[in-house]
Parts: structure tokens; C-alpha cells; sequence
């Protein structure tokens, strides 16, 4: 069972940008469900069903998630039917501290699961993923289009590309060590996803496939 | 009921006018994508991406490009340093030139000898450990002292989302934390400094537990 702790309600911090417009709203339509208004139910579900779900599936894959999309909304239509809100107007806030709880749970629960399976098992027989060829051919040639852009760069282009996305440095270290400044970081990297975009493009045109939606996102076409 | 469906209008001209208001920034949304963003940005960032459907779709191709820049770095940065540095130096293909030119060559060669640019340039070779979780009884996985690792960790089963790996070494103490970077059912830990000889933990971290460890020798070079 599904259980969220007290203390995720003061949890959701202050949020000084948010327009008084916006954060009457979000008062009205609290108010209304707390008045027990169906229709404000409704509405509380289709302004964050779609985003719920996909925050819960991009954390969890796809397992499981109409269950916990439907403990999401328990969690917060019993917290606003309770009162338990103190700040309607932060009501954004407060739905992604419990979506996020409920990522953590299912978490632990994972963790726990695989420390009781361990215990009892000798090694690790868990279900293998199996891949996709289709995808798998079709991540490769993305992966070798953004080689031959790596390789039509100069080297230390290279580096800092290498520096950011794959050591993790940050802008700030990147640029006091190869001395950058914040535009020229800013430029090279989109200057990285233009030119991947454009190569992408140029092999779509070239293979005319009805295939590979992502080259196309990428490319623009 | 005319309140009723005005409400319905206002909430979702709403949900347009708020996410218009505050789409993140490409910048913003490849951090967080990386896993990289703090409070408040990352609150900001969710909070969004929880009304705004375009921004949603914003992030995949995010997520999916900075997956694709990690591949391909790695494969970029890799490939070209298998050979040790000296080894390369000491090819000699350089060598047909005039003399003069061969003087200076041979004055830069001092210089390079005496500066030691492979030393310097951390790794010259990188090895490849496979890393399965096993029973103590059997021999783990063992790398070399002093090259690039780059370990690959057997993860079939784990859902990794935001995951983090560490190494730890026999006391506890932790090296280095780094992001997991999933590959098919493979999580790729690279190492560039590589380790010292002794005994050493790898620890695939989810919100800060760990949910698989690996154990990992290291060995003295020529032993
Ligand atoms: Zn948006």
C-alpha cells in the first residue's frame, strides 16, 4: 500500500515568480475540489495526467504506471480534501513532491527486493531487456553521424564537448580551463547540434526512408 | 454551469499561459536531462514539464541527444589513444626529412623526453573490465594499475533511471562518483586516471542507495 509520508506537504518551496494570475488559479480550482466540485476533479486530472505520467515513466519505464498515476492523484486529491494544502496557489509544487515520493518508494521497494533476492539466490537471473534490432541499427547510425561531426571539429572542440557531456565537468570549469567564455561554450555546442541536424538531414534526403522519426525531429524536416 | 465551463476555459488557457510563460531554456532542460540541475532550477524544470506538454516532448530529444553526445564522445575519446603515446613517438614515421629539419626534430624529441607528454596525458591507455556481480568464492574481474578503466558494469534487470556509479575503495573511502551512462544492458564507468593496485568496490547507485556492487582488483603492472 501506498504510503506518503506528513512532512511532503510544507515540502514544496515558495515560488516568487508565480503570477498572481496563475496562482489564483490554482487557489480556485483547490477551493473547488475541496468544496467537492467533480467537475474541478476532472480538471485537477487532465491538467496534470499527461505530465504525471510521463514524469513517472520517464523515472520508472513504463511498468506499472496507470497504477501510480492513480496513487499520484489519491495522494493529492486526499491531501486537498483534507486541507492539508496550506498553499493552493503552490499547488504545482505540491504534485511533483508526491510524484517524486512515489518515484523514491517504488525505488526503495526495488532496492528491498533485490537485497531479499540476493539472500536467496546464488547469482542474478533477472529478466534480460531484450533489444530492439530495429532500434538498436537505428541508435547506431545516429551515434556515427555525431562521430563524424566530433571528427569535422578541431580538437579542443572536441575536448570541451567531451569535458561536458561525458565527464560531467561544468560550463564554469570548462571555460576557466580551456578559457572560454560563457557565448563561446553557448556557440560550440549549438553549433554541435546544428551540424548533427544537418548531417542528419543530408543522410535522411539521401536514404528517403520512411523511417527514423528521431533523424527527422532532429533535422527539422 | 456557464461558471462551470468558464472555469474550464480559464484552467486551460491556463495551462497554455503558464508554460508559455516559462519554457526552460535548451541549456536548462539538457542539464537536467544530464541529471545535472539543483534546486530550485530542477523544481522550476519539473514543475513545468508536469503542465507542458511541448516541453515534454522538448526533453525526450534532449535526453536523447545528450545520450547520443555521450556515446559518441566516448567512442571519439577512446578509439584513438589504444596505443600507448611512446609507442607512436618512437614510430619514427617522421624520420625521412632534410637534415636541418631533422636537427630541429631531434631538439624537440629532447624536449618531448624531457617533459614526458605521455606522462601528462592522462590515459595513454584505457582498458576495458567487464564487471558482473558474483559470489565471493569466485575470481572477480582485474584491472591494471595505472590505465584508464573502462569499466563495463552488467546491469540487466535495473531500472537506472538518474543512477550514479561509484568506485570505493577496500576502506570505504569513495574516489568518484560519476553518472551512470546506460548502454544496451551495460552501464559505462570511465575512469581516465585509473587506480592504484589493491582491492576496490564499483557501486551503481539509485537516489543514493545502492542497488548493485561489483567487485574489482586492481594489479601492479606486469604481475
Ligand atoms: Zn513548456
Amino acid at each position: 500500500m501506498l504510503t506518503i509520508p506528513e512532512e511532503i506537504i510544507p515540502d514544496a518551496q515558495p515560488d516568487p515568480d508565480l503570477s498572481g494570475e496563475a496562482a489564483a488559479e490554482w487557489t480556485d480550482l483547490v477551493e473547488s475540489i475541496r468544496a467537492g466540485d467533480q467537475d474541478a476533479m476532472s480538471r485537477l486530472y487532465s491538467t496534470f495526467g499527461r505530465g504525471v505520467r510521463y514524469y513517472l515513466s520517464r523515472q520508472l519505464g513504463a511498468q506499472e504506471i496507470e497504477d501510480k498515476v492513480h496513487d499520484t492523484f489519491l495522494v493529492v486529491l486526499g491531501a486537498i480534501q483534507r486541507g492539508e494544502l496550506r498553499e493552493p496557489e503552490r499547488l504545482m509544487g505540491f504534485v511533483r513532491t508526491v510524484v517524486r515520493r512515489l518515484v523514491a518508494t517504488h525505488i526503495d521497494r526495488l532496492v528491498e527486493e533485490r537485497r531479499e533476492r540476493t539472500d536467496l539466490e546464488d547469482g542474478y537471473a533477472m529478466a534480460d531487456e531484450r533489444s530492439d534490432p530495429e532500434k538498436d541499427a537505428e541508435q547506431r547510425q545516429r551515434v556515427e553521424i555525431m562521430e563524424q561531426v566530433l571528427h569535422t571539429i578541431s580538437r579542443r572542440d572536441r575536448e570541451i564537448l567531451t569535458r561536458f557531456y561525458l565527464y560531467e565537468q561544468s560550463q564554469e570549469q570548462i571555460c576557466r580551463e580551456m578559457g572560454l567564455n560563457d557565448t563561446q561554450f553557448r556557440l560550440l555546442k549549438s553549433r554541435a547540434k546544428q551540424r548533427f541536424a544537418e548531417i542528419g538531414k543530408r543522410k535522411i534526403e539521401k536514404a528517403n526512408t520512411s523511417e527514423n522519426n528521431f533523424l527527422r525531429k532532429s533535422a527539422g524536416v | 454551469m456557464m461558471n462551470k465551463k468558464l472555469k474550464q476555459i480559464q484552467i486551460e488557457e491556463l495551462r497554455m499561459a503558464e508554460p508559455r510563460k516559462a519554457h526552460p531554456e535548451e541549456e536548462k532542460l539538457e542539464l537536467y536531462a544530464l541529471g545535472r540541475l539543483d534546486e530550485p532550477e530542477l523544481g522550476e524544470v519539473e514543475e513545468h514539464i508536469l503542465i507542458c506538454a511541448p516541453c515534454q516532448e522538448r526533453l525526450d530529444e534532449a535526453t536523447e541527444y545528450v545520450a547520443l553526445m555521450r556515446e559518441a564522445t566516448r567512442n571519439v575519446a577512446v578509439a584513438p589513444v589504444v596505443e600507448p603515446a611512446w609507442r607512436r613517438l618512437f614510430r619514427l614515421e617522421w624520420l625521412p626529412m632534410p637534415a636541418p629539419a631533422l636537427a630541429g626534430a631531434f631538439v624537440v624529441l629532447m624536449a618531448v623526453l624531457v617533459w614526458q607528454p605521455w606522462r601528462a596525458a592522462a590515459p595513454s591507455e584505457w582498458q576495458q573490465v567487464e564487471l558482473a556481480t558474483m559470489r565471493g568464492d569466485m575470481a572477480g574481474p582485474v584491472a591494471m594499475e595505472g590505465f584508464g578503466l573502462d569499466l563495463r558494469l552488467d546491469a540487466r534487470g535495473l531500472a537506472l533511471a538518474g543512477a550514479t556509479a561509484q568506485i570505493v575503495a577496500a576502506d570505504g573511502a569513495v574516489i568518484g562518483e560519476f553518472p551512470a551512462l546506460m548502454e544496451t544492458d551495460k552501464v559505462v564507468v570511465k575512469y581516465a586516471p585509473g587506480l592504484r593496485a589493491g582491492q576496490y568496490w564499483v557501486r551503481l547507485r539509485v537516489a543514493g542507495e545502492t542497488v548493485r556492487e561489483y567487485s574489482l582488483a586492481v594489479r601492479t603492472r606486469g604481475v
